[in-house]
């Protein structure tokens, strides 16, 4: 299967009368805009821009999505969701880079995250480099939590398509063809790849509900067995987070959109590995169902796509790390070797002896993706969105707030989008 | 979360029924729950007498 | 060019006025480098300067700590050093223990960055090593003049607002603490090249070790469940509606008691949870799930029990730190003792 992508990269962003992509630059009018995606649970739809470098704070941001089309079948971009149900990761699709669609959400969240546009914590960020479009929407009365974040979703996915179409006629900066193959003949008797260790990833997800974050084609999967997907699928669209009402655990859909652990396996396939597929995994409560799930997701790792090596990331804090641990117990037990990261989530006091909640000794190779840390947030210029936020003693543009480096919107990412790690001192 | 707790050094660990319901089953009817939930207690009283 | 100015601390033998027989005496402040003093400054050079070199005895210091404080913190006052140094100290325990405190003082008091040097096992390290950075040393001071090197690489790295490396770089005793370094490769890259290296059998270093966690005793069994007194407690995060203690909603360091009384079951309409660590909709709507008041109450009716005890001690089990949940167990435990209980039921989520 191949997948041509191509990029474009916008410098610059403004609004304007007329609507279009020149030079570079994307005109928007921003009422036209408006009144195309805005929706009946809204009864205020604000478009704001973030540029990096401005003295600028974007609060309770929810997602951060790449704007992205089908070319060869418009109809299908972002599948389950505003688009048609179609298998991704085939034929043309366009990508702008340089800017991305930021969701404020203006309802209670379970935490809140946030992305400053200069400052001593942009650096934890990509989303302080890209010019930001920044949607915020205030429910109507009485406007029921689900259907608020459905709408904020169709809305933003909405403006994220838009804006490619705009830019669609334009050459592009850059071409990138990615090509995979489950069990192609060709590769079968190549030898070369043959010689190469077999490595499977395993994305291990955390769903509180089937309409809540991480979905697949718009459907969340949170009873669901483990499954094979195809690792072009991820690149084309089809993972995209639902809404963050009841938590906030998952990636942002603009790292999903580029998944950097399977751009890494496929990046070195045939040169030093032999990336033989992915497995799609949930993270159950409780623990004969963890045992359960983690000995499916591995039999299908050695049955089907013949691992000889699994690499895992997770979602979430801490009770996912057991189901890694049992990840790992199937693997090794099925000669498979394992690595397993992600982020320190338990390290609140700053003391290594809260990194890990088990103790096991077939879980023996770890990669830091960092560790929970505090961080001042100096005051700022601007707000977009609500200045009250979870957790700040005072609102959100002023000084004296003291929050944690996981608060930052696109910071320490779990899927290895993240240039982090902890060392023990 | 029993592995947890194992690895921590808890000496009396009994498994409850589920993260989100420790001592319980939604899925019973209201009195047998609660009968569902009396065995358990004991089950785990028990674990203090030994 | 400025120099960086060091106040550094000695005791009696070190300091050159003799061994365990002046133990005992005062505090001394001389204003040259001595002893150990001098090493570290000629091994640093001219950046430095040793402004001071306060000498005392380990006895006097540790049989009038408070005295042998606030002198020293009268010393750091009148000089502001950039820097405090202390020791080595070796397996010397009394000796630790005062250079330790020294440099925690500077830390802590002026926000003065100070470090020492010790043998793993000298008991100044417990004690201080999440406060300062301690060079690691042998246990015998023939070893001086290469702890010494060790302790000025550190100082100008320290001076120098450099960034510090971990332990092993250093030559620091593990403080066990953890924090955040930028790395040149990405988080994936670095992930698969350790797997590779596992599955090619070649040496790997895990990012994360693993800790084992110590053992706990045993409780001894209750002889006569029903002649006993049972309690509940639990880490679900279960507080009246309102949350009258302003409970915390994550790290939590106390819990809350709240009374049972007579009720025969718990309505959950008159309780809120606080904790985001998972999906309270089924303990909301019969919080006995969580904390189960109906069975012990029927069970102390059927006298397989002596006695519910009245209250339920409530907090919540979120990212709650290592030093929290002791302090939270030390202070529960504490309570339920006074008041006679037997034995704790302690739910979890």
């Amino acid at each position: 299967m191949k997948l041509k992508i191509y990029y474009i990269d916008v410098k610059d962003v403004r609004f304007g009368k007329e609507t279009n992509f020149e030079n570079g630059i994307l005109t928007i009018n921003k009422e036209e805009m408006i009144q195309k995606v805005n929706n009946e649970c809204f009864s205020e739809l604000e478009i704001n821009l973030a540029y990096p470098g401005e003295s600028c704070r974007i609060s309770r941001v929810g997602d951060v999505i790449q704007p992205m089309l089908k070319l060869d079948n418009e109809e299908a971009t972002f599948p389950g969701i505003i688009g048609e149900v179609t298998p991704m990761g085939e034929g043309e699709t366009l990508k702008l880079r340089g800017i991305a669609v930021v969701e404020t959400y203006e309802m209670p969240l379970p935490r809140n995250h946030f992305i400053d546009m200069s400052g001593p914590n942009a650096v934890f960020t990509p989303f302080s480099q890209t010019i930001n479009i920044v949607i915020t929407a205030k429910p109507i009365e009485g406007c029921e939590k689900m259907a608020y974040g459905d709408a904020l979703k169709q809305t933003s996915l909405t403006v994220a398509k838009y804006l490619a179409q705009i830019c669609k006629n334009a050459i592009p900066d850059e071409e990138e063809i990615l090509s995979y193959n489950y069990n192609s003949e060709i590769e079968l008797f190549d030898k070369d790849m043959n010689r190469l260790p077999r490595v499977v990833y395993i994305h291990q997800y955390l769903a509180a509900s089937e309409q809540i974050e991480q979905t697949f084609y718009g459907k969340g999967y949170y009873t669901s067995l483990p499954m094979i997907f195809h690792p072009l699928e991820f690149f084309d669209g089809a993972m995209i987070n639902k809404n963050f009402l009841q938590s906030m655990n998952a990636d942002v859909s603009y790292f999903y959109q580029n998944h950097p652990m399977i751009k890494e396996l496929l990046s070195r396939r045939g040169k030093d590995l032999n990336f033989s597929g992915v497995i799609y995994c949930h993270t159950p409560w409780a623990l004969e169902e963890k045992k359960r799930n983690a000995m499916f997701a591995v039999q299908l790792a050695k049955n089907v796509l013949k691992a000889d090596a699994v690499t895992i990331t997770k979602e979430g804090g801490g009770h996912p790390q057991i189901d890694m641990q049992q990840l790992c117990y199937f693997c090794e037990k099925a000669n498979i070797k394992t690595e397993i990261s992600f982020f320190e989530l338990n390290t609140t006091s700053g003391k290594y002896e809260e990194v890990l909640l088990f103790y096991d000794e077939n879980v023996d190779a770890i990669t830091s993706f960092g560790c929970l840390e505090k961080i001042e947030l100096p005051p700022v210029d601007r707000v977009i969105g609500s200045t009250t936020f979870a957790g700040a003693p005072n609102p959100i543009n002023e000084k004296g707030n003291v929050l944690n480096n996981w608060d930052i919107r696109g910071a320490m990412s779990q899927l290895g989008e993240n240039y982090f790690k902890s060392i023990k001192y | 979360m029993i592995a947890v707790a194992e690895s921590v050094g808890a000496n009396r660990i009994f498994p409850a029924a589920s993260i989100v319901y420790p001592l319980g089953n939604p899925v019973l009817q209201r009195d047998k729950e609660r009968e569902f939930r009396v065995s358990l207690v004991k089950k785990a009283l028990n674990m203090l007498t030994e | 060019m400025t120099k960086w100015k060091i106040v550094y601390y000695i005791n009696q033998f070190f300091g050159q006025y003799g061994g365990e027989d002046v133990a005992g005496m005062g505090m001394v402040v001389r204003n040259e480098a001595i002893g150990p003093a001098l090493n570290f400054q000629q091994s640093f050079g001219e950046q430095a300067e040793i402004v001071s070199t306060i000498i005392c005895g380990d006895n006097y210091f540790n049989e009038h700590r408070e005295d042998a404080e606030n002198q020293v913190l009268k010393i750091l006052e009148e000089y502001q050093p950039d820097m405090v140094v202390a020791g080595p100290a070796f397996s010397a325990g009394r000796y630790g223990v005062a250079c330790g405190t020294v440099c925690a003082l500077a830390e802590e008091k002026f926000g003065i960055p100070a470090i020492t040097g010790m043998y793993p096992e000298n008991p100044g390290v417990i004690m201080f090593r999440s406060k300062i950075y301690i060079i690691q040393t042998s246990n015998h001071a023939r070893t001086m003049t290469k702890e010494i090197t060790k302790m000025v690489s550190l100082s100008k790295k320290i001076l120098n607002k450099q960034q510090i490396g971990n332990a092993k770089e250093e030559g620091t005793i593990l403080r066990g603490l953890v924090r955040n370094v930028r790395c040149e490769k990405k988080g994936t890259t670095r992930a698969i090249d350790m797997l590779l290296k596992k599955v090619r059998n070649e040496p790997f270093e895990t990012e994360t070790p693993m800790e084992k966690f110590d053992q706990v005793e045993k409780a001894p069994a209750i002889k006569d469940l029903s002649k006993a007194t049972i309690a509940i407690a639990t880490d679900g995060g279960l507080y009246p509606v309102g949350n009258p203690d302003k409970m915390p909603f994550i790290n939590s360091n106390r819990y809350a008691p709240y009374y049972i009384g007579d009720k025969e079951f718990l309505d959950g309409r008159d309780y809120c949870i606080l904790h985001r660590g998972y999906d309270n909709e089924f303990v909301l709507e019969s919080p006995d799930r969580l904390v189960p008041v109906d069975s012990l109450k029927m069970l102390e009716k059927e006298k397989v029990i002596g006695k519910m005890y009245p209250y339920f001690l409530s907090t919540t089990g979120l990212n709650t730190s290592l030093e929290n949940s002791k302090i939270i167990a030390e202070n529960m435990i504490k309570r339920l003792k006074e008041d006679g209980v037997d034995g704790v039921i302690l739910t979890s989520t």
